[in-house]
């Protein structure tokens, strides 16, 4: 699972599972599900996401998380 | 076609299926446009080859492509 923040244009990603999308949906405004071949949720792309969520936090409950990992994406020229 | 780096980065890594041209169609013929309550502009057009509707997302500007994905939803 990644949760990906692109601050200069407010947008969240949060990846479940690998895999590409094949079609999408917007289940409330501003949030959309990508959803593979397979009809499956692979992921929630959240718009304005500070307007939404509080970004300072991520409390993570009772996950059997192996492998905790923080980046910084790397700037790409328009 | 002048993009965002968030649709660069993000959107076309997991919607390998968007095809600029597509893009350009849907914004040259769109069905239907909205404003959102952000500014950016919302735009669905029809893509023939793959019978599904196609939502394009820019920036307040009209022409950076901000986002874009086949919106399941949307009916004409």
């Amino acid at each position: 699972m990644i949760f990906e923040y692109h601050p200069e244009t407010d947008m969240l990603y949060i990846k479940l599972i690998e895999g590409v999308s094949t079609e999408s949906e917007e289940i409330a405004p501003g949030v959309v599900l990508d959803f593979d071949e397979h009809n499956r949720v692979i992921g929630i792309e959240i718009e304005d996401a500070s307007k939404l969520i509080d970004l300072s936090k991520l409390e993570l409950r009772a996950l059997p998380v192996v492998h905790l990992i923080l980046t910084e994406r790397a700037s790409v020229k328009a | 076609m002048k993009t965002t780096a968030y649709f660069r980065t993000s959107v076309m890594a997991r919607r390998p299926y968007l095809v600029m041209e597509w893009i350009e169609h849907v914004l040259k013929n769109p069905i239907r446009t909205e404003v959102q309550p952000n500014g950016r502009i919302r735009y669905w057009g029809y893509v023939a080859e793959m019978d599904k509707y196609l939502r394009v997302v820019t920036e307040p500007d009209g022409e950076t492509v901000h986002n874009a994905f086949f919106d399941r939803r949307f009916s004409p």
